[in-house]
């Protein structure tokens, strides 16, 4: 028998089988609720994802309020011209508290927020897909009727869910203690236009973004600790974008964290549809 | 129709090594048993994982029920069930609920799911284990509970990568006991890759015989038995202390001599009471799928050709009215 042969048997053989076609959507809805409970289930995996957005969006603002309230002030003093100019005109009229307390909110505490949706994107990536891979049942997974973009779509659907949902409640949190802070110091609320992007857009594409890329890299990676640094990767442009605010380069506005999402955006396309292609047996299980 | 089928099929990991396997060709027909059969290395995991569709040819083709594994590998999932070593359960979950949502990634309703682990597990005895994880579940276990996963959506093929590790007494007698049902019952049609060849030839019709990458014969066990030179024996128990026929030698306590077919038996039985020998039994020595394989791995007929000249020699050494015990002569698995 020849490979014409061969190819034309397997057809007719084919034909013949009729193997019944198997719906999608359930089934993904299966993984999903099976990954988030699998990520949350686990004690070390839930403290990581709650107590690092605490520490991030209530713990270090709380440190730094009362650092900022016992910090002795000059009667008259005031805010550093070069901060003043990246804050918003009323600023003028605050005292030296006051003004510290707004560029705390407006310039530190974004970045510290951004970090929540990374973190636990990240996190939660490494464990749905290379805790998965290290244990043996990623492998379980692709030998069931599931096809392999859907078992990758449910898999970043889910990191990316359990990342946004973290992150609302982490600025749910953010935004009390802010609140309750600003009312203290006596200055207006932080919330604006710019953290309306943040939180609407730029927070679930960095989310995304951040899931896509470990699951890019996780046929490069040994281990999920291996996995887990690569959130490092990941917070050192954001952090050098922000902490570049204070240096006086440039001043992130509403246009700019506007075009940043849309970036992201095309970035997690384009990341994603290149992790998808990877996700593949033969790569995720070399010999 | 073939339902596994592989034409020409080569893998290779490293270009500087040699192929894990090379230009295999297999045939298991649709609702027959066939086992692949070879020692450690020889290639038995990385087919298993070719047909599953967790690996790429690097040459050659391969179908399950006529579908590319690798290209059509959701709809073939749906009808084969792999039961892999390295193919794990989520120690998250206790196997009950292992086995629940894998019958559910398979699309089994619930009610079905339910019928299905209840019948398994108490199958293969883990009933009374399907509330513990699996990382508190003994080898034998988890060796049971990935056939389980794997039956769970009854698949029309099943192919089985036995690692030899962890298939306790109890857990070998439960896996062939259900391996023999789903096949009688089913239909399901079983490739079944393992170093353990006696255990194979249990409930397998039909074997290939794997060599470091090469497949060196297949066929059922008598045809692999013709074609590897390795013959019957006759054997002759008699009264203690009496000497053997002519040409026969003695091991395990029986005068044996090896045969060409049956056919020969009624002859040395005649010759045997006709020299006035004692003979409490007769029988022909079957040999084992082991030897079959160990024969192939020697080189075929030579090695018969070496047994026929250690039989001779013995004849010639001892004198007639003795015991001989020749040594060196493979003991074969009676069959």
């Amino acid at each position: 028998m020849n490979l014409g042969e061969f190819q034309a048997r397997r057809k007719a053989e084919q034909q013949a089988g009729q193997p019944r076609e198997t719906g999608r959507g359930e089934k993904e809805l299966l993984l999903v609720k099976k990954d988030l409970g699998a990520i949350w289930s686990r004690g070390s995996r839930r403290a990581l994802l709650v107590l690092l957005p605490l520490t991030l969006v209530l713990g270090i603002p709380a440190v730094y309020f009362v650092g900022m309230l016992l910090l002795p002030v000059e009667a008259g003093a005031r805010l550093p011209e070069a901060i003043m100019e990246l804050l918003p005109g009323y600023v003028q009229g605050l005292d030296c508290r006051q003004g510290w307390m707004v560029a705390f909110t407006k310039l530190i505490c974004p970045l510290l927020f951004l970090c929540v949706p990374v973190l636990t994107a990240a996190a939660s990536a490494s464990y749905a897909f290379v805790a998965e891979r290290e244990s043996g049942t990623l492998e379980t997974l692709l030998l069931t009727s599931m096809d392999m973009k859907a078992v990758f779509t449910a898999k970043v659907g889910s990191c990316t869910i359990l990342s946004v949902v973290i992150s609302g409640a982490a600025f749910g949190v953010f935004g009390a203690g802010a609140i309750v802070a600003e009312a203290f110091a006596q200055v207006p609320v932080f919330f604006d236009v710019e953290w309306l992007i943040l939180v609407v857009l730029v927070m679930p594409v960095l989310s995304l973004f951040s899931v896509v890329f470990v699951a890019l890299i996780m046929t490069r990676v040994h281990s999920t600790g291996e996995s887990l640094e690569t959130m490092g990767y990941l917070i050192v442009p954001l952090a050098a974008l922000y902490l570049a605010q204070l240096t006086g380069i440039l001043r992130l506005n509403g246009w700019m964290l506007l075009g940043g999402a849309v970036a992201l955006a095309v970035a997690d396309v384009v990341l994603y549809n290149a992790a998808a292609r990877a996700f593949q047996p033969e790569r995720l299980f070399p010999a | 129709m073939d339902a596994i089928a592989a034409f020409d099929l080569s893998k290779s990991f490293d270009p500087a090594q040699p192929p894990a396997l090379q230009g295999i060709n297999l045939a298991v027909p649709e609702g027959s048993a066939a086992a692949c059969v070879g020692r450690a290395g020889s290639g038995k995991t990385t087919l298993v994982r070719l047909l599953a569709g967790l690996s790429r040819a690097s040459s050659g083709e391969c179908s399950v029920l006529g579908l590319s594994p690798v290209h059509e590998g959701a709809r073939l999932h749906s009808m084969m069930g792999v039961a892999l070593d390295s193919a794990r359960l989520y120690d998250s979950m206790s196997l009950w609920d292992n086995l629940r949502f894998f019958a559910g990634a398979h699309q089994v309703s619930p009610g079905q799911a339910v019928e299905r682990i209840s019948f398994l597990l108490r199958r293969l005895n883990l009933w009374e284990q399907r509330d513990k994880r699996p990382d508190r579940l003994s080898t034998g276990d988890l060796v049971r509970a990935g056939l389980c996963r794997a039956l769970v959506h009854r698949p029309r093929v099943l192919l089985v990568d036995e690692e030899g590790a962890g298939m306790d007494r109890e857990t070998a007698g439960l896996v062939q006991d259900l391996l023999e049902y789903v096949l009688a019952e089913e239909g399901i049609s079983l490739l079944f890759c393992t170093q353990n060849m006696n255990y194979a030839q249990g409930f397998c019709q039909r074997f290939a015989l794997l060599d470091k990458g090469v497949l060196l014969a297949r066929g059922t066990l008598e045809g692999l038995r013709v074609g590897g030179g390795v013959s019957l024996r006759a054997a002759l128990r008699l009264r203690e202390g009496q000497p053997g026929p002519e040409g026969f030698f003695q091991e395990r306590g029986l005068w044996q001599r090896l045969i060409q077919g049956e056919d020969e038996m009624p002859g040395i039985i005649a010759r045997t009471v006709g020299q006035g020998l004692d003979l409490y039994e007769a029988k022909v020595i079957r040999p084992g799928l082991e030897e079959i394989y160990a024969a192939y791995l020697a080189g075929g007929r030579r090695r018969e050709a070496a047994l026929y000249e250690q039989t001779a020699q013995t004849r010639t050494e001892i004198p007639a009215g003795q015991g001989r015990e020749p040594g060196g002569v493979p003991g074969p698995a009676e069959g």
